[in-house]
């Protein structure tokens, strides 16, 4: 405390508002002590500091000064999850020497059974020993992991042998999200990571096992800190330091310990959900470590799904395409092949005059209980993806509180992500297929995002490729009012196309469909593999023959999708040449991408971080250029690629790209 | 049809273009050509070697001729750049043709590099990053490379820090 109290006289008032603030919390520990009236800063904290983290909520009294550890739940649900992953793998590996063991048992009766038990036994004592020694280093991490909210800059501090410490000065933080999973979530805990500002390879800062009311009140504090510094470093800087740092304590004056705020919240009327009752139930719940959360500023807009929408969401989501088609593939192969059947003569190749009939029968029955087995098992993964995506969309709110967008979601595993407005990037519209032809689409905001500090990298790059969502199915009609609601800023978007050039659906057949094109390659592959096999026929024996004749059909079937997927491309690159263009206007500017899914994105010039034409011989022919727009959006930048704009619609574009003269 | 930017490089850099291609390609060459070459000595009998390596001299030679002689000066006549006021104008590439407008106020930093190819020839590289990827001019002489450097600098005072 002394610390803070020496260094910055400014960040002090605040900070000590604050403590005012999270002691007025309706906690009954807390209501015993002197609260309300303006305590002088220096007034000795009655906490001890030494164990906060044995208590039920730290934050309430010790506010955020000196050293805070995380959740001691870091070490037991840490080291549970460890040794859940050990135990598994442990009996996915030695499950053959296990099986071996449980049958010599059988055989050999008493003796090999106290055998059995006693290696049994050892394990179990082997996996508890590992989970001690587990345990024992989590907890001597926990130990030397721990934060400070210092005077100018958080700092996090954490490893046993070699020490890492990582500062982040207030004015860098971009934002603070939360994630929790399903474990974490019972017991009320979540993870907090904290975004920087900083373009490509910047990394969030992870801090694991806060409680829910840790984190809240720690990322209140790292935003009204964020606001204070750039006020004192940029006095004109759009962000509202007065509101982000004295409302959230207005709001709470009450006493009311939750997020929303209970006044200036007009507009919103949060559609419910099935889900959102067990959401609800889970954050009354809220875990066994969970309390009052700190309100922060108030929300001026906000919106959940409705049953509909959210039942729809699972069930068309991106998998659900491919599934569908997957299904659908098959059931032609299948009625192609049944054709065949009937008519072995339009499907005749050379090795059919050796097929004799009862083989061709055995493979059409065989194919036939495949096709059907695939397709049951096609429909079944639906279904399990669909209330997997229903699961994860369950609870789902997005919401503008000030200048920040807020979007929460997850029944099991839960996460919470904000960014602020002057850090969205672009808004898209996307339609897939499916959701086209229902009229709905999905709105997403890109913002650069950081590497997580976690190992899984595939998911972070997927999701950084989606972008954050903020709605994952709308009507298009709602389109404007959500986004009028949410992102006013955005309000001006150019809508008046211009198109791609006449000669772009040409060019666009052969390359979406020719160079580009899945069905073509497909077919010159079969037809590859067709003539080799056709030239080596005479070498072969009659086994292998045999052998080939099974795979007859499927040469059939493979040329069909070629086929099928051919038809796809072409209807599509149709679509994309009457349906994609771009606009600019003053301050924005907009590229849709047409085809059978449409992808409209647009964004600020100001998030422009360069853009450029492109052509190659043949587009200088036909007198087009490419025009490419890259955004500092997702991991490493955006591009937004529009092929085959005239010529002179592209050197205008690039004349507007340039900055005004000043 | 736009107009083209003003500057060309410095035409030093067809020389070390050449130079440091060159260069590569008789690595490339010597690796990929030496074992057959040795094998081809030391079994007079494996002559397919021999022929191995007699191709692949062959179309080194091609590749060699073409990016030595051939490509710079397409190359250098092709590269164009254009410092004004306010944003960066590059043009560049022979089949593909690119051209960029980087608005200064987004460059984020800017790096000066030398080689020891391009010290040789008194020459530096300036690259501009931006929060999305950087663009390097590459032949530049050391007084426009400082002079660039200064004016990315500045602009970049003038901008927002928050992208």
């Amino acid at each position: 405390m002394s610390v803070e109290h020496n260094a910055d006289q400014n960040a002090n008032q605040v900070s000590d508002t604050y403590q005012q603030h999270y002691r007025s919390q309706p906690q009954p520990a807390t209501q015993a002590q002197p609260v309300t009236q303006p305590q002088p800063a220096t007034q000795p904290q009655p906490q001890p500091q030494p164990q906060p983290v044995a208590q039920p909520q730290p934050q309430a009294q010790g506010a955020l000064q000196g050293k805070q550890h995380v959740h001691h739940s870091y070490i037991w649900l840490g080291s549970l999850r460890a040794i859940g992953v050990l135990v598994i793998v442990l009996i996915v590996g030695n499950i053959a020497s296990l099986a071996t063991l449980l049958r010599e048992a059988t055989y050999n009766g008493a003796a090999n059974a106290m055998g059995l038990a006693l290696i049994l036994g050892l394990g179990i004592l082997a996996i508890l020993a590992v989970f001690g020694l587990f345990a024992g280093f989590t907890a001597l991490s926990y130990k030397h992991l721990y934060y400070e909210v210092g005077p100018n800059e958080f700092s996090l501090y954490s490893g046993i042998l070699s020490k890492k410490k990582v500062h982040v000065p207030y004015q860098r933080i971009q934002s603070v999200d939360q994630k929790a999973s399903i474990l974490q979530r019972l017991f009320g805990v979540c993870n907090v990571s904290i975004d920087t500002a900083g373009g490509a390879a910047n990394k969030a800062i992870l801090i694991p096992y806060l409680t829910k009311q840790a984190a809240s009140a720690l990322k209140s504090e790292l935003y009204a800190r964020k606001a204070l510094a750039q006020a004192g470093y940029a006095p004109d800087t759009p962000l509202t330091p007065d509101a982000a740092a004295v409302q959230p304590l207005a709001a709470t004056q009450n006493g009311q310990a939750t997020t929303a705020a209970p006044t200036g919240v007009s507009t919103t009327q949060p559609a419910d959900n099935i889900l959102d009752a067990g959401e609800q139930a889970w954050t009354q719940i809220g875990g066994v470590f969970a309390s009052g959360e700190v309100a922060l500023e108030p929300v001026t807009y906000e919106y959940g799904l409705s049953n509909k929408e959210l039942i729809l969401t699972g069930l068309s989501n991106n998998s659900s395409f491919i599934l569908i088609v997957a299904v659908v593939i098959a059931f032609l192969a299948q009625a192609f092949s049944f054709v065949l059947d009937i008519a072995p003569e339009s499907g005749e190749f050379v090795f059919d005059s050796i097929a004799t009939s009862a083989v061709h029968y055995g493979v059409m029955q065989v194919s036939a209980v495949l096709t059907f087995a695939f397709i049951a098992i096609v429909f079944v993964v639906w279904i399990l993806s669909s209330i997997g995506a229903c699961l994860q969309y369950g609870g789902f709110h997005a919401r503008r509180r000030g200048s920040r967008i807020e979007v929460e979601r997850g029944l099991l595993q839960h996460q919470s992500q904000s960014v602020s407005i002057d850090r969205v990037q672009s808004v898209s519209i996307k339609q897939t297929f499916i959701r086209r032809i229902f009229g709905y689409c999905e709105i997403s905001l890109g913002k650069i995002d950081a590497m997580d500090g976690s190992n899984n990298s595939e998911q972070a790059a997927n999701n950084a490729q989606q972008g954050m969502i903020i709605h994952p199915f709308v009507k298009v009609a709602r389109i404007n009012e959500i986004l009028s609601g949410i992102i006013p800023e955005y309000a001006d978007v150019p809508v008046e196309l211009t198109k791609v050039s006449k000669v772009a659906l040409r060019r666009g057949i052969i390359r979406r469909c020719i160079l580009q094109g899945g069905g073509f390659w497909l077919a010159v592959f079969v037809a590859l593999c067709q003539l080799t096999l056709t030239a080596l026929e005479p070498f072969m024996d009659f086994e292998t023959l045999m052998a080939l004749l099974a795979v007859l059909p499927f040469v059939n079937i493979l040329y069909l999708l070629a086929i099928v997927i051919f038809a796809i491309d072409i209807v599509g690159t149709v679509f994309w040449a009457r349906g994609s263009g771009f606009a600019y206007n003053k301050r924005f500017m907009t590229v849709k991408n047409g085809g059978l899914s449409v992808n409209t994105v647009s964004f600020p010039r100001q998030k422009i971080q360069f853009g450029y034409t492109r052509t190659n011989p043949f587009q200088r022919a036909a007198k087009t250029a490419t025009i490419c727009a890259v955004t500092a959006a997702g991991i490493g930048g955006t591009s937004t690629v529009l092929f085959d704009v005239t010529q002179e619609d592209a050197d205008r574009w690039l004349t507007w790209l340039e900055p005004y003269k000043s | 049809m736009r107009q083209l930017p003003s500057n060309q490089l410095n035409p030093k850099i067809k020389s070390v273009w050449r130079l440091s291609s060159a260069i590569w390609i008789i690595i490339v060459f010597l690796c990929c050509t030496l074992p057959f070459v040795f094998i081809g000595i030391a079994e007079p009998s494996e002559s397919w070697a021999l022929i191995v390596a007699a191709i692949e001299a062959v179309s080194f030679l091609a590749i060699f001729i073409l990016c030595v002689f051939i490509l710079p000066p397409i190359r250098y006549a092709r590269w164009r750049y254009e410092l004004s006021e306010d944003f960066i104008d590059i043009s560049l590439g022979i089949v593909w043709r690119k051209r960029f407008i980087i608005p200064f106020i987004r460059v984020q930093n800017t790096d000066t590099q030398q080689g020891p190819v391009l010290r040789m020839f008194g020459l530096s590289s300036v690259t501009v990053s931006t929060a999305a990827g950087s663009h390097s001019i590459p032949g530049l002489d050391n007084e426009s490379a400082e002079q660039l450097r200064d004016r990315a600098a500045e602009l970049a005072r003038i901008a927002r820090e928050d992208v």
